[in-house]
């Protein structure tokens, strides 16, 4: 599944002739960009909302503990509605996550078909968007499968039934139990139905990295391991941020693809990134030795 | 009336040009009158015809490598004369040269032209030691390189698809082996290469911005001659003679990569350690290229050409279980019947196959990906040129049929065969038909005007897939073969004119209406071999393109040296670029959904002074331009400068002969550094840094500059045997061009550091070559 092996290719197929030089010295004068409110939130079947709110920076700042505390927003006011109530969200800590602040919900919790409204000011800005969760699609089954060769090393075989007539989009994350403190998305961020709509079908689930920017982890999963999967539906919105998002965040240093235009942004008002609403349904997978 | 006055007036005057030397008839001579600038060029038999005016005339002609004559003559009624030309020097080499004419440069209609001819093409510095029409053509003003080292083009700020490549009529979808590096065109099967960026006349049709063809030695020794060269990267031999008491010839020939026998092992040692996938690679290409020319009775010529090359590239990178593999080439075949009904009437008809193919074959551990895109063409055109004393008239038709493949892509991973739509092959035809007609209003009035009516029709079989409003599959329509999907139709007008100033100077000006129905999507600024060819069809609709040009002509110090001042603005609408690049990582994108369609607009002035004889020549072009694209849904409609806009282009190539032995040459190029886009900003989502962007295309690489030099030692015996070694750098002083420039961000966010570095990356570092050129 992982196109992106071709952007790859083709890096690797200049890298023969090419001569690298890094240079400091290389002037550039550009604008620095407005200030704007950052969303990454979400909403899950069955759990209250996390939302992460934070502020862009200037591309060539370099970033260090005290300019990144800087970046978070930690004086927004944030409320949820869900059409009949709205509430506040709260700021927590949360070192799980990074930044390892967010706004958390208390009273409502995900439910199926229900609209999501978030509004956040800050400073003068504001943002709203509105997200909707989608019907939850059943995992089927969940497989450990080796690569050749090796008797420890392998990667997930995810089947799942995609509902005929409709259209659907999903994301899919893993948990490692014991090493990951939190879901991970899988390489690929988002998946349209479109050529499996109706049908039975499987995915090759690799370990993705935390983040992108850490150093290169091994992208296989260990026998031994006990692995929880999570399949996401999501609406149109939601999966147009993810896939520009994964492209984004895989491609932006490839010359040979990186498109060069911003993620899509389901936010209105001064503000960037997501507020997605998610059907989720969980599998746990032991993997004996 | 006055017509039949003025033609009373008129006199012909024919014969034939010969070598003085072996008495042989030189084709392609060219002579011409001063002042009018009415003249001709000798046929294949060195046969001329010319009208002149009664009375006192001056006659000029000229054969590149000849002595010039410079003759005054005074005729009462027609006559015949035969021209002796005496060589200029006695190298075998330029002895061969045939079919090169020199161009009338203030006499002709025609502007917007250069022709590089078989000397610039052999003494200019080689890139890898390989001579390469199309990388001199790049130094010309108007013309770019898409990207360093590459022969792909943008000529007056159009797109490297908008170029019409024909070799000997026929048409080349890739020019390109070693990943673009250099030309499929091998220098020894090459008379001349000439390119038209305005004022393109009506006989050629399918492409915006220029026109570029490139003419096939056609081989004319009387014994058996081999010729050929060893180098670096690529060797080659040639084989030529004529049979039959010289009413027929052939040539053939062929070249292969030398990069694994001589480049690999000395490169190994030096960048073995920094750069580890040179040693688990492979590169290869090779191409075979032929031609037999036959004359049958006095009336009828017949000429065929073929070419076969095809380029290899494999990466293996055991470490990661990685192995990509890269094949494509090109097959072209055509053949050429001419006709001559009278000595003012020739046919030439040719028929011709071109076969283009890219393959490429990726794996890395489980995942497997193969792509394969592909465009066969057969075609088939006529041209029937009349002439008289005040009328070139050209007329015919053309007509090819397409089958494309864009992208037919196999994905595995793990098992897993992704079920992509079967890709559908695309049918389609295309054709003009078209007359033109080059006249002289009065002495100084040429006028030359141009009519084509092109069409384009996509026919079944096809299978359409339909979806509903989100996008769901919904059914799929089978069109039968023959059915018309789509049709397109368009009138290009042309028109150039003349106005002689004195005989040494003119104005021209010209307008020229273009439509092209395939386009080439890329994938990035670097013109790569992964560039798909796509059909117009009903969603992508035919690029229109309008060019106007007004140029001032001036020869001096006794026309040793040319000179011309070009300006013109070019627009062009139904423009193609990808939304998220080809290869964008969601396979739900169709190739549709990712294209844009907008408009785009260039204006700019060229300069150019070049001398064509003596002991020094070359050309010096400057250019200033400028090139903007607007579309849609790219930038927020806002206008942005395309990716191939450089404001400046100084370019100098120059040719030294300093005796019999030794020959030396420079080339120097500066080029503003072409735009890209970098973000303005960046911000945090799931512990991942997401870049925001400005404008598109809001910076400029740094500037482009480079000199070339080579040193030629030749050595020629008495029975006319060549050895030359060839010394070429690159690169002289190891500039470091940049290629491209990406930012790398480093650090950890759980550890609170990131830092974001530009790297700047070089193609060419200084690169000397030697080569051995031979020839018995």
């Amino acid at each position: 599944m992982k196109l992106t092996n071709l952007n790859k290719i083709l890096l690797l197929i200049f890298s023969i002739t090419a001569v690298y030089s890094c240079n400091d010295d290389l002037e550039i004068d550009i604008r620095e960009p407005d200030a704007l409110i950052v969303v990454d939130g979400w909403i899950e079947t069955g759990d209250q909302a996390k939302v992460f709110l934070t502020t862009n920076s200037p591309y060539f700042t370099s970033i260090d503990s005290s300019s990144l505390r800087d970046l978070v927003l930690s004086r927004a006011k944030v409320s949820l509605s869900d059409g009949a109530y709205t509430e506040v969200l709260i700021l927590r800590k949360d070192s799980r996550y990074f930044p390892p602040y967010y706004y958390a919900g208390n009273t409502i919790f995900g439910e199926t078909g229900k609209t999501y409204t978030l509004t956040a000011e800050y400073g003068g800005r504001s943002i709203s968007a509105q997200t909707t969760i989608p019907p939850m699609v059943k995992i089927d089954t969940t497989f450990f499968e080796f690569i050749e060769g090796e008797d420890s090393l392998g990667y997930l075989t995810l089947t799942f039934t995609d509902p005929p007539d409709e259209k659907n989009y999903y994301r899919v994350f893993t948990k490692q139990e014991g090493k990951d403190e939190r879901f991970i998305s899988s390489f690929i961020m988002a998946i349209d139905d479109q050529y499996f709509s109706g049908k039975e079908i499987s995915f090759s689930i690799y370990r993705a990295p935390e983040s992108f920017l850490s150093t290169d982890e091994s992208s296989y999963f260990q026998l031994g391991d006990t692995i929880v999967v999570k399949l996401c539906t999501m609406d149109k919105p939601s999966y147009e941020f993810w896939s520009s998002y994964q492209d984004e965040v895989i491609n932006a240093t490839n010359p040979f693809a990186s498109s060069m235009i911003n993620v899509k942004s389901n936010i209105s008002g001064d503000g960037l990134g997501i507020w997605g609403a998610y059907g989720i349904s969980i599998d746990t997978l032991f993997t004996l030795k | 009336m006055g017509q039949n006055l003025r033609a009373q007036n008129r006199i012909s005057l024919h014969g034939k040009i010969f070598d003085v030397e072996k008495n042989i008839p030189l084709e392609g001579a060219s002579i011409f009158e001063h002042g009018s600038g009415r003249g001709t060029t000798s046929d294949t038999n060195g046969e001329y015809k010319i009208y002149l005016k009664k009375g006192k005339t001056q006659l000029k002609v000229t054969f590149l490598g000849y002595m010039e004559i410079d003759t005054l003559l005074y005729l009462e009624s027609s006559a015949s004369i035969d021209f002796y030309l005496t060589p200029r020097t006695i190298t075998y080499e330029e002895v061969t040269i045939v079919a090169n004419a020199d161009r009338d440069f203030i006499g002709s209609v025609q502007m917007g032209e250069i022709v590089l001819d078989k000397k610039d093409i052999n003494s200019l510095p080689k890139l890898l030691g390989e001579a390469d029409p199309i990388r001199y053509l790049q130094l010309t003003p108007g013309v770019q390189s898409s990207s360093e080292g590459g022969i792909g083009f943008f000529v007056r700020g159009g797109g490297v698809d908008q170029n019409l490549v024909l070799y000997d009529n026929a048409l080349i979808y890739n020019p390109g082996h070693l990943l673009g590096f250099i030309s499929v065109f091998n220098p020894d099967m090459i008379t001349e290469v000439s390119l038209i960026k305005s004022g393109i006349p009506a006989r050629f049709g399918g492409r915006l911005s220029s026109v570029v063809q490139v003419r096939p030695d056609r081989g004319s020794s009387d014994s058996l001659r081999i010729k050929g060269q060893i180098g670096l990267v690529a060797s080659r031999i040639t084989l030529n003679r004529s049979f039959n008491k010289k009413r027929g010839s052939f040539i053939l020939s062929a070249r292969r990569a030398s990069i694994d026998q001589f480049v690999k092992p000395v490169v190994f040692s030096l960048l073995a350690d920094t750069n580890p996938f040179l040693k688990e690679s492979s590169y290869n290409f090779y191409d075979f290229s032929g031609g037999i020319s036959y004359k049958i009775g006095n009336k009828d010529y017949l000429n065929f050409s073929a070419y076969y090359g095809e380029d290899d590239y494999k990466i293996n990178r055991s470490a990661r279980i990685a192995e990509t593999m890269m094949n494509w080439g090109n097959f072209i075949v055509t053949g050429e019947w001419k006709h001559v009904f009278s000595e003012n009437m020739v046919l030439g008809t040719s028929i011709s196959r071109t076969d283009y193919q890219f393959d490429l074959f990726g794996s890395q551990s489980e995942y497997i990906f193969s792509m394969l895109s592909s465009v066969n063409d057969y075609s088939i055109k006529s041209n029937l040129n009349y002439f008289d004393e005040n009328h070139k008239l050209t007329m015919g038709y053309e007509l090819t049929r397409h089958i494309f493949t864009p992208n037919d892509i196999d994905v595995n991973a793990g098992g897993l065969v992704m079920n992509f739509l079967s890709y559908n092959k695309l049918y389609a035809y295309e054709g003009g038909i078209f007359a033109e007609d080059e006249f002289h209003l009065s002495d100084k009035i040429g006028v030359s005007l141009g009519l084509r009516y092109s069409f384009f029709s996509q026919t079944g079989p096809y299978k359409e897939y339909l979806y509903d409003e989100t996008s769901l599959l919904k059914d799929s329509i089978l069109y039968p073969k023959g059915e018309r999907l789509a049709f397109y139709n368009h009138l290009e007008p042309r028109i150039s004119a003349r106005y002689q100033l004195n005989t040494n100077a003119s104005l021209k000006a010209s307008y020229m209406h273009m439509a092209q129905y395939i386009h080439l999507a890329t994938s990035s600024t670097v013109s790569l071999p992964t560039d798909i060819w796509l059909p117009s069809s009903r969603e992508i609709k035919p690029q229109y393109g309008d060019q106007i040009s007004v140029g001032y002509f001036l020869e001096w110090m006794n026309k040793q040296l040319e000179s011309s001042v070009e300006i013109y603005y070019k627009s062009s609408r139904n423009q193609l670029e990808f939304l998220r690049g080809v290869i964008s990582s969601s396979i739900n994108l169709t190739l549709i959904d990712n294209l844009a369609i907008g408009k785009g607009r260039s204006y700019g002035a060229e300069f150019l002074l070049r001398k064509k004889h003596g002991k020094l020549t070359g050309w010096t072009g400057y250019t200033i331009s400028r090139s903007v694209r607007e579309f849609e849904m790219i930038n927020d409609g806002k206008i942005y400068p395309a990716k191939f806009d450089r404001r400046h282009d100084l370019s100098f190539a120059g040719i030294y002969e300093l005796n019999k032995k030794w020959n030396f040459s420079m080339v120097f190029i500066y080029v503003s550094g072409n735009a890209f886009t970098l973000p303005i900003g960046r911000y945090i989502i799931q512990g991942n840094l997401v870049n925001q962007y400005g404008d598109l295309n809001n910076y400029r690489m740094p500037a482009y500059h480079r000199l070339d030099v080579s040193a030629t030692r030749s050595r020629t015996t008495t029975e006319g045997n060549i050895s030359s070694w060839d010394f070429s750098i690159f690169n002289l002083y190891n500039h470091a061009n940049p290629f491209y420039i990406y930012f790398e961000t480093t650090g950890d966010l759980d550890l609170y550091r990131l830092d974001v570095k530009p790297v700047i990356v070089s193609l060419f570092p200084i690169v000397p070559t030697i080569s051995w050129r031979f020839e018995f």
